[in-house]
């Protein structure tokens, strides 16, 4: 039983090594879709895009609007929503990784 | 009715043993007794109104005449150009509780290999030779073998599969589909049942059917008689002397003679060897036979004894010292083997096993020998756990378990105090060995059920007219071989058949693994009842308590075992779904619909089904990469659609990490628990 | 909690049985409560746990009532979480294990120390049964326990919100959190509070109960370790049990705590 033991530890580790492997890179993308009648989600258009990396490197997509004249201007309203997103996103991220700080920490790896 | 004769009381012989208290399950009853009942019983038969209404099934009309009938006319079984052996002839059929209940649906996926096989073969030349009965056409609560027959056009003679099929496999616990209804078709038809609390068990056993029947699993042509002789007991002396031996001598001497396939080996055990240890390894281990007889007590609890449900019809070893040695105490888990003893590692596929046991293949709600006829003996009908672990085995199951359901007497095998009867086992034993299907094979039991019945009819109605004096031995004797013969069942598709041959010295097979979640209760049975017992009243729980505080655990080695068992099985389940979240296959979806009809709305297979519209969606990765799909209606963010969405995103994300953080506590804890444990 | 007459919180699981200590007087297990019926009895499916708030119409008064659960709930895990620590405290106090005299304690602890002392006193004999005194019935409840926790992972929770006669949402959570929720078509911000609430409310119940087994299995480390004798292990699994069921149920404990949180909040 105790050679299980390790081996659950091991194989939980490995797998939270992965994890922060894996999140080094986070990319949140929205879309919208016009919910009139009964849409299909498949067909949902991409609106806006951020990717950030954990050394600080960020790129963002914008959604903008083109006016008739003068520049185009950004579409306040989802960009918005995306924001709200990014830092969801962002603040799920550390969670999960505190969380599974805690896990090492208890299982004593 | 007095008896009319001077014979001693020998009815204790083959009373199962009250593993609860180390006693005899039941006390002796006198002579008189029994005949009074069996004199209630005829009268209730007379009495009883046109409509069958309210008599117990044993004593229905219908149901007497067909065995008067079918013993009379020696009716074969099946019509007699149909030949046992072809299920194109004979026809297939299972039968499933009535109704649309989604579980009904999955259990029949789940046996999807094996009913495909059976289709292939009992409807190779008329497709309605296969039959499933099931949805509208299955079994309704209440309904006799009469209106289930009639619904079909089938009437009381011969099984002709242009009604009904010859073999039918019921699926389905004896709550939802009673032992008596099983009984009564029987006689006509050959039947059998299997009932598990998981898919996978389902589809195992499925599984393992097919690859017999496709000829991938080969067993030594091995019968081995297995018979405990206890010390100072006298029914496990008369079942070693006046059954297995004489039964093993008959076979020996049909094997010599030729009347068999040539290879077959009968074996039999010095009663010191006839431990649980060496039933191990026949049941699944290193000496697995094709076919397993054995003849011992079977364990039989008290009703509300927390082991019931999990060990009764368990087969009591000579490990059991015997009562004078062993005293009234209850028997210890050492002494018998249950179903859980099966371990994961055994490998019953194949075998076919029959077993002399009380309870060996199931237990109804009421005692059917009882003298006041309405003594509970649990809180409701079940199999036996042993047949179900074999059957169901994660290896690949055994292909059928023949067994008791109440107490076997030794009236299944003995006449009188000094004859024999053994001829039924034997010719039972014959063509299961001579590779007739399972079902066909014990139509000699049928047969001796039709003989009684009508023994005891004929018996009672000479007396009424007064051509023949009360004799209440006779008529004790022949009522409890009657209901002994009449309980005898099949465990497991009633069309399988042995798989003897030369094996090869390579390993013997196994199942391809199987993965099917989901977990099967019996819908009429209640919701606890079959993973957990039934709470005992407060008076039973303080008989449980006086009986030296064992419940489940009867020794303290045992409880530290158990509770060790379950803190694994849990630790494994714990790593396994924090792996699983932690993978990258786990994203984290919410979806937020609108309903107008909300009361119509389920859940299965991972969406909701109903009238619903699906409004707004986000999903993360396990890393945290993150999709989301926002609502817009009329050319603007449906804002207050997005808040309540993003309220449950909010929610989610919060579940998730606090499932992790529990998980992980989980991990922990069990570890260190399992450590010190 | 609710002077009507159907429990404001109902829980159902098909294949077990909870205690109301289980669920922290919170919930009412209920047998009746489903949302499908099938043909055969009325059975329900057993891979769910139905959660099911009966709220009153009024929306501020079926606020309280789910403000109050939760708090229930919340003041039971803060109960829960002092269980380790206590158990800490009271090793220090025991010292090596040799001293058993029962001074000032709360009454878990005085029981607990009781317990103890018997067992030390049973296996200094020669002729010893264990059997005498192990309670299996709250080993076979624990086991029991241990068995719907590892099931529960393969269950759903069925979360629904009522508010008088209407059903207003319905959320499917499966064992990876997903989240899948219907809304009335007729809703209104200040209601769709109220199923959030529902919903925080049954997650937290579970989670409660996952970390009282683990709690429980934590304990009986600490308390075997109390115990000299090895031969007397196997109790400290039924005394944990009993240990922190005591504790939970401790009335001053809860007391203290209400009026510290009160307190705090002047």
């Amino acid at each position: 039983m105790p050679n299980e033991i390790e081996q659950t530890i091991k194989n939980v580790a490995e797998k939270i090594g992965k994890y922060i492997e894996d999140a080094a890179t986070l990319t949140v993308q929205t879309d919208y879709l016009n919910t009139e009648g009964n849409p299909d989600f498949g067909q949902s258009r991409s609106a806006a895009l951020t990717v950030i990396k954990l050394d600080g490197d960020c790129k963002t997509v914008v959604p903008v609007r083109q006016r008739d004249t003068g520049p185009a201007e950004i579409e306040s309203g989802i960009f918005g929503l995306h924001q709200q997103n990014v830092s969801t996103a962002i603040e799920y991220r550390a969670r999960i990784l505190h969380a599974l700080l805690e896990v090492i920490k208890q299982i004593r790896i | 009715m007095s008896s009319t004769n001077n014979e001693p009381l020998e009815f204790s012989a083959s009373n199962g043993l009250n593993a609860s208290t180390g006693e005899y399950f039941f006390q002796p009853q006198t002579i008189d007794e029994i005949a009074a009942r069996a004199v209630q019983d005829y009268n209730e038969y007379v009495a009883q109104k046109p409509t069958g209404d309210g008599v117990k099934p044993h004593l229905d009309k219908d149901h007497i005449a067909e065995l008067i009938e079918h013993h009379q006319s020696k009716s074969f079984a099946v019509v007699p150009w149909a030949s046992p052996k072809n299920l194109s002839e004979t026809g297939w059929g299972v039968i499933f509780p009535a109704g649309d209940d989604p579980v009904i649906r999955k259990i029949r996926d789940a046996l999807a290999e094996l009913l495909d096989l059976r289709k292939e073969q009992a409807g190779a030349n008329k497709p309605h030779y296969y039959r499933e009965f099931i949805g509208e056409d299955g079994y309704r609560k209440g309904m006799t073998k009469s209106a289930f027959l009639e619904k079909y056009g089938a009437t009381f003679s011969s099984a002709d599969p242009e009604n009904v099929p010859y073999y039918l496999l019921i699926v389905g616990d004896p709550e939802t589909i009673p032992f008596s209804f099983q009984y009564q078709l029987d006689v006509q038809y050959a039947v059998g049942r299997i009932y598990f609390e998981t898919l996978e068990e389902y589809a195992r056993y499925a599984r393992s059917v097919v690859m017999a029947e496709k000829g991938k699993v080969t067993l030594p042509r091995r019968l081995s008689f297995f018979g405990t002789k206890n010390n100072d007991d006298p029914s496990t002396l008369l079942s070693s002397t006046m059954l297995i031996s004489p039964l093993a001598e008959e076979i020996t001497r049909l094997n010599s003679g030729g009347a068999l396939t040539p290879g077959w080996q009968v074996e039999t055990f010095p009663y010191a060897e006839t431990k649980k240890e060496r039933l191990l390894r026949l049941m699944g281990g290193a000496d697995t036979p094709a076919l397993l007889f054995t003849a011992s007590h079977g364990a039989a609890f008290n009703k509300g004894d927390l082991r019931q449900l999990k060990h009764q019809g368990a087969l009591i070893c000579q490990d059991w010292p015997g009562p004078k040695e062993w005293g009234r105490k209850p028997i210890r888990p050492e002494h018998y083997l249950a179903g859980e003893d099966i371990g994961d590692d055994a490998n019953p596929l194949g075998m076919i096993t029959f077993h002399f046991a009380c309870f060996g293949a199931g237990t109804p709600q009421n005692d059917d020998f009882s003298y006041t006829s309405s003594r509970e003996i649990a809180s409701h009908a079940f199999l036996a756990k042993l047949p179900q672990r074999l059957l169901g085995h994660p290896k690949g199951g055994a292909l059928a378990v023949i067994g008791h359901v109440e107490r076997a007497w030794d009236y299944s095998f003995r006449f009188d105090k000094t004859r024999r009867q053994t001829q039924t086992f034997t010719s039972a034993l014959f063509q299961i060995m001579n590779q007739h299907p399972i079902g066909a094979a014990m139509e000699f039991m049928n047969g001796r059920y039709a003989e009684l019945s009508t023994a005891i009819t004929e018996y009672e109605h000479s007396v009424k007219q007064g051509n023949k004096e009360p004799n209440s031995y006779e008529l004790a004797g022949l009522w409890m071989q009657n209901n002994d013969a009449r309980s005898y069942v099949i465990i497991g598709d009633p069309a399988v058949r042995l798989v003897a041959g030369e094996p090869s010295a390579a390993a013997r097979l196994t199942i391809e693994p199987i993965t099917l979640t989901g977990l099967v209760t019996p819908p009429s049975a209640g919701t606890a009842q079959s993973a957990s017992p039934q709470p005992a009243s407060t008076e039973e729980k303080d008989k449980i308590t006086d009986a030296a505080s064992f419940g489940i655990f009867s020794s303290a080695k045992e409880s530290k075992q158990e509770i060790q068992n379950s803190l694994n099985e849990l630790l494994d389940k714990t790593k396994q779904t924090l792996s699983r979240v932690l993978s990258d296959a786990t994203s984290l979806e919410v979806l937020t619909y609108v309903s107008d009809e909300i009361e119509s709305v389920e859940y299965e297979n991972g969406k909701l089904k109903g009238v619903t519209q699906l409004r707004a969606m986000t999903r993360i990765d396990a890393d945290g990469d993150t999709i989301v799909c926002v609502p817009r209606a009329a050319g603007k963010m449906d804002t207050e659609l997005w808040q309540v969405h993003k309220d449950m995103v909010d929610q989610a994300l919060t579940h998730r990490t606090e499932m992790i953080k529990t998980l992980s506590a989980a991990l922990a804890g069990l570890v260190d628990a399992l450590k010190v444990l | 909690m609710n002077p009507g007459s159907s429990p404001v919180f109902q829980f159902f699981d098909a294949d077990s049985t909870y205690s109301p200590s289980d669920l922290m007087g919170v919930w009412e297990s209920d047998e009746q409560v489903g949302p499908v019926s099938f043909d055969i009895s009325g059975s329900q499916p057993v891979n769910m746990q139905i959660w099911r708030a009966n709220l009153p119409p009024d929306v501020n008064q079926a606020h309280s009532y789910l403000k109050a659960g939760i708090k229930q709930v919340e003041l039971s895990r803060q109960i829960l979480e002092s269980v380790p620590s206590r158990l800490d405290q009271l090793r220090e106090e025991l010292g090596s294990g040799t001293s058993f005299g029962i001074s000032d304690r709360f009454q878990p602890e005085a029981e607990l120390v009781e317990f103890l002392a018997n067992s030390e006193a049973r296996a200094i004999g020669v002729s010893f049964s264990i059997a005498d005194q192990f309670d299996f019935k709250v080993g076979e409840t624990f086991t029991g326990l241990l068995h719907r926790l590892r099931n529960s992972f393969n269950k759903y929770a069925w979360v629904e919100t009522r508010l008088g006669e209407r059903l207003i949402a319905r959320t499917a959570v499966d064992w990876s959190g997903d989240f899948h929720t219907a809304w009335t078509g007729d809703l209104d911000q200040a209601e769709a509070g109220l199923h959030s609430r529902t919903l925080r409310l049954a997650l937290k119940t579970r989670d409660v109960l996952a970390r009282m087994i683990l709690i429980i299995a934590r304990a009986t480390v600490k308390i075997s370790l109390l115990l000299s004798s090895p031969i007397t292990a196997p109790l400290a699994l039924p005394a944990a049990y009993k240990y922190v069921h005591a504790i939970m149920a401790d009335q001053e404990l809860i007391a203290f705590i209400r009026n510290k949180e009160h307190l705090n909040a002047k």
